[in-house]
């Protein structure tokens, strides 16, 4: 039975409507929703329909940054290949010692925010998108580190500390890409707006 | 020659001409999963729809919403005459490609 009522979840929502250009956040949304009250809520049921929006407003955020997570992975992997682990240091000067802060990762937070900015005019593309890419980031960094030190995982769940230490490194790297990002944002949406005129 | 069009260009702008009048954004993707025969995101096809429309291969206009919806708007999409010249195109580079040769190809196992 098709629920007018039903709602996707907000969170999702609300990413959906600042990824998006303006021109599509109202007719996009609409068809999200309107595809997750008619079939999808019915015959998944809240949590696989729920899930099933998020996956759509993921890949929304997906294409946004796509091309500077493949660079930025790819950098990642050819350092670590290439150079010495950590991958900060020496050329590529750390904020402070953790792992996402460095020169080159704020190039991409940067480049990300500014970006995303432009494709919108709204700054709150360019810090969303630059927080998905630091989040990816920190995943390739965490691949990479597990690669390395193969014992690490089971070392977390052994002592809780070092736990804590991984989730205090992915609050700074997360921070630090919304900060980047907000800068690269407030550029980018002052030139989309000035194109525009 | 007209500009080439990518395989899932090709996919988006084909559901164009299969819907028709009903081309929004919704039943593209509907139709595009059923035709590829897989799950497609609401983000490739909506920055694929951007992209067409960049190129001047398709345009688009804005109906009102209903109650489904939220009452938010729908977008309808056609495809322009250059978007049918580059299917056409893409067609008949596929088809030549194809001359000639026996289908299904026979596989030696």
């Amino acid at each position: 039975m098709i629920d007018e009522q039903a709602n996707p979840p907000r969170l999702a929502q609300l990413i959906l409507g600042v990824t998006l250009r303006p021109i599509d956040a109202d007719t996009v949304a609409g068809d999200l929703l309107e595809e997750y009250r008619a079939v999808r809520r019915p015959s998944l049921g809240r949590l696989k329909a729920d899930a099933w929006y998020w996956g759509h407003a993921l890949s929304v955020v997906a294409h946004l940054v796509w091309p500077f997570a493949l660079a930025l992975v790819a950098a990642r992997i050819a350092l670590a290949m290439f150079f010495a682990f950590p991958l900060s240091g020496g050329w590529n000067p750390s904020l402070v010692p953790a792992p996402n802060v460095s020169l080159l990762d704020a190039l991409f937070f940067v480049g990300a925010g500014y970006f995303g900015a432009r494709r919108t005019g709204r700054v709150a593309t360019g810090i969303v998108s630059a927080m998905a890419l630091g989040l990816i980031d920190f995943t390739a960094f965490a691949v990479v580190a597990t690669l390395l030190f193969p014992r690490l995982p089971a070392a977390m769940w052994g002592n809780p500390f070092i736990l804590v230490i991984g989730c205090i490194f992915l609050a700074l790297a997360l921070a630090f890409a919304s900060a980047l990002g907000a800068a690269g944002a407030v550029v980018g949406g002052w030139t989309a707006r000035g194109s525009a005129r | 020659m007209a500009d080439v069009i990518g395989h899932f260009e090709q996919a988006v702008l084909v559901a164009l001409v299969r819907l028709g009048s009903d081309a929004y954004g919704r039943a593209i993707l509907v139709e595009v999963q059923q035709r590829l025969d897989r799950e497609v995101s609401a983000g490739a096809v909506s920055a694929t729809l951007e992209r067409l429309e960049a190129k001047s291969f398709a345009s688009s206009r804005l109906a009102p919403g209903t109650a489904i919806r939220g009452g938010r708007a729908r977008r309808y999409f056609i495809p322009t005459a250059a978007g049918l010249r580059a299917l056409n195109d893409a067609k008949s580079a596929t088809d030549s490609l194809w001359r000639g040769l026996a289908w299904p190809l026979k596989v030696s196992t």
